[in-house]
């Protein structure tokens, strides 16, 4: 029992992660009605911004002992401004020239950008693994026999502050209703008076904030920053987004959550080596079975 | 925010030099310099293979062999060109070191692999990012039935089929079209990105299953002293004996993709890739087709992953990630979709010229970037990745039907957009 309860700590743990990943492919989705490929790489990218902040601190200062709370804050920031500011740059030269042209170019165009980020990263890195200072507070709550330590109460509060947050910016703010306006239909939107320009450079600036953050967090938890960091969490959270329903903001939040806890449940029930394909087979099975997701609208032509 | 700066088309922009080309084109002249021109360069190719190790330094030799080949495919779309071609490629190696032989072996390998994956993205419009399945499937059918006494798996020991090379080329095509099949049928219904995704995610599951399984792959400890193929009591173990291996295999290839491409498959194909829904509206089994693009596609796959392991001698799930996939979907978009010539050009280009350029440093006064071919190779993929999406979406040397649809939807949806 305490190891199931224990699971599922983790599952919500890494669904959290996954979820606030998800949430941005789901924004860019919405809008452009493509599948931002490089978004994993923001995640990786915003890890190491937060990374280089951390480690200036920790090298000139002492101020990641006396006052971590602050660094950490700081080295979150950093890492969203990292993320957002690839991410204006990305739409800017590889997305925005491809609007109007056939689908499948704006799609290698961002396997392109995916590529070109990882792999400079890998050899900026010289391909070694970036461990992270210890800023964060070491130690746990134990309650019984379970023990949960301080960062992933902090992640799993982060992540759900960070889409409440994204919730009431879309739902509440007139930039968000503009960016629901605009996924619900660009032509008229447009007539509408909206700067269609505008509001998909912000739908990636707040896709590529939560990344960045998410990056920062998710690095501080398994305490290192590498190169090939996104791949996996983007692809997982590509899978959440479509496991909620592409395009459907609760949508990728479930999802989120769900495969965090499939993913982590499998490991007891199927073996750790096959955990990764836990996320490809239900893609698969959604997509063939239920391509609209949990909470997608049904459209008669996807992708 | 600012408003964005209004230019004028390309086409406009660029229509006298393309203006004085055409007229050109046009005289006498200019038909005889298009059809017999391209051939001026043999011997200039000819000249730079056989002079390479005692004039030029052997990388200046292989970018104008690069050149050369570009200018002749560029023009050469005959049958004429073809064997030309032929020859020259079967010549190449003999005038060259064992590294660019091995050059050459990977060029004409990943020519044979983008000839495969053209089947399913250029033909069928069925964008495959786990191309690299096949490839390992055929590999490790060679490193299976193969079966060595020492490096197998446990079950290539218990049943020892001991069957050679040749054998397993046409059981690879067979095994690996029907893994082709397999995989494609539950990704029929998806389209564009969806397909690409879940493609990527079969390529990396079979990976994963390869090293994690034990009894058939032995995990990562992985397949190797493999049999080399046998040839008439002798074994063809040399990078240019397994050349002219690969080389006669993309021939077939290329031819049958081509005779397929023209047959009534072929347009059905590009009535699927140009819309789907009008496709099966005017009576075309979607379903048969998509499976067939991925069978033949597949085949082609794993005949390479066949060739690959014999080479190598061995087989590691290491070997089979997704940079494999990438590679090819690279060279297939770069060179140009759906066009044999620009595969063989992507091939050169993606493959070829980094190894070439492996050890080359580029000094920018501020900042030096060492090894730039071996180290920054994937680095410049990338970029050019979204270059050529950005300023040539057809690729450098396209089908004209693939460009001319590439152009088409792009100044369609200029016109409704505006």
């Amino acid at each position: 029992m305490e190891q199931w309860i224990q699971l599922t700590i983790d599952g919500i743990t890494l669904g959290g992660v996954y979820a606030v990943i998800a949430l941005g492919y789901t924004l860019v989705y919405g809008v452009l009605r493509m599948i931002n490929f490089a978004h994993g790489e923001l995640f990786m990218m915003g890890a190491f911004g937060g990374f280089y902040t951390l480690d200036a601190f920790e090298n000139h200062t002492n101020m990641n002992d006396s006052l971590p709370s602050l660094t950490i804050a700081v080295a979150i920031f950093a890492g969203m401004a990292t993320s957002v500011v690839l991410a204006v740059i990305m739409e800017r030269l590889a997305y925005r020239p491809l609007r109007h042209a056939p689908r499948l170019a704006p799609l290698i165009s961002a396997i392109g950008v995916s590529i070109l980020l990882r792999n400079f990263m890998l050899r900026w890195t010289n391909a070694r693994r970036q461990v992270f200072p210890q800023v964060f507070p070491r130690g746990s709550i134990e309650i019984g026999d379970i023990n949960v330590t301080y960062i992933r109460i902090f992640l799993v509060a982060l992540s759900v502050l960070f889409m409440l947050l994204l919730y009431i910016f879309i739902q509440r703010t007139k930039t968000g209703t503009a960016m629901r306006a605009v996924a619900e239909d660009r032509d008229t939107a447009a007539l509408m008076g909206i700067d269609v320009d505008r509001t998909i450079v912000l739908t990636f600036v707040s896709g590529a904030a939560l990344a960045g953050a998410a990056g920062v967090c998710y690095a501080m938890y398994t305490t290192n920053a590498a190169a090939g960091m996104g791949f996996l969490p983007g692809i997982k959270a590509f899978t959440a987004a479509v496991l909620g329903g592409i395009g459907s903001v609760p949508g990728a939040m479930f999802g989120g959550y769900f495969l965090g806890l499939s993913e982590s449940y499998s490991t007891k029930l199927i073996g750790a080596q096959y955990k990764d394909v836990v996320a490809f087979v239900l893609l698969v099975l959604v997509l063939i079975f239920r391509p609209w997701g949990f909470f997608g609208k049904r459209e008669d032509r996807r992708a | 925010m600012a408003r964005q700066r209004r230019r004028l088309p390309r086409s406009l922009t660029a229509e006298p030099v393309r203006e004085r080309v055409d007229r050109f084109r046009a005289t006498t002249a200019g038909v005889q310099f298009f059809r017999f021109g391209p051939y001026a360069l043999l011997p200039l190719l000819g000249a730079a293979a056989a002079m390479s190790p005692a004039l030029l330094s052997t990388r200046l030799t292989f970018l104008l062999i690069l050149v050369a080949a570009y200018m002749m495919m560029r023009v050469v779309d005959n049958i004429y060109g073809v064997v030309v071609l032929a020859i020259a490629l079967a010549l190449l190696p003999t005038a060259m070191d064992g590294f660019e032989r091995n050059i050459m072996f990977n060029v004409a390998l990943y020519t044979l692999l983008g000839i495969g994956l053209n089947v399913v993205v250029g033909y069928a419009g069925l964008l495959d990012l786990g191309y690299v399945a096949f490839f390992a499937a055929g590999a490790y059918l060679y490193a299976l039935v193969v079966a060595p006494d020492a490096g197998s798996s446990e079950w290539a020991q218990n049943w020892e089929l001991g069957i050679t090379f040749w054998p397993v080329l046409p059981l690879a095509l067979v095994v690996a079209a029907l893994i082709g099949v397999a995989l494609g049928v539950p990704v029929l219904r998806l389209r564009g990105d969806y397909l690409a995704i879940v493609t990527l995610g079969f390529g990396e599951i079979i990976r994963i299953m390869a090293n994690n399984e034990d009894y058939y792959t032995s995990g990562p400890r992985g397949l190797f002293l493999l049999p080399k193929p046998p040839f008439f009591g002798r074994e063809l173990d040399t990078a240019q004996e397994l050349y002219f291996v690969v080389l006669v295999v993309a021939f077939v290839a290329v031819f049958a993709a081509e005779r397929i491409r023209d047959s009534r498959v072929g347009r059905a194909w590009e009535a699927i890739r140009e819309d789907e829904d009008v496709a099966s509206s005017m009576g075309i089994d979607t379903t048969i087709y998509k499976l067939l693009a991925f069978a033949i596609g597949a085949a082609i796959g794993g005949v390479g992953g066949v060739i690959v392991a014999a080479k190598q001698g061995s087989v590691f799930p290491t070997d089979f990630n997704l940079d494999v996939s990438i590679n090819v979907l690279a060279l297939v978009i770069i060179g140009g979709m759906g066009n044999v010539r620009g595969i063989l050009l992507g091939a050169l280009l993606v493959v070829g010229l980094p190894d070439v350029l492996r050890d080359f440093n580029l000094d920018l006064g501020f900042v030096t970037f060492q090894n730039v071919g071996a180290d920054y190779r994937l680095v410049i993929f990338g970029a050019a990745l979204v270059a050529v999406m950005v300023l040539r979406p057809e690729g450098l040397l396209p089908s004209r039907r693939r460009a001319a649809e590439f152009r088409e939807a792009e100044l369609l949806e200029q016109e409704y957009a505006t």
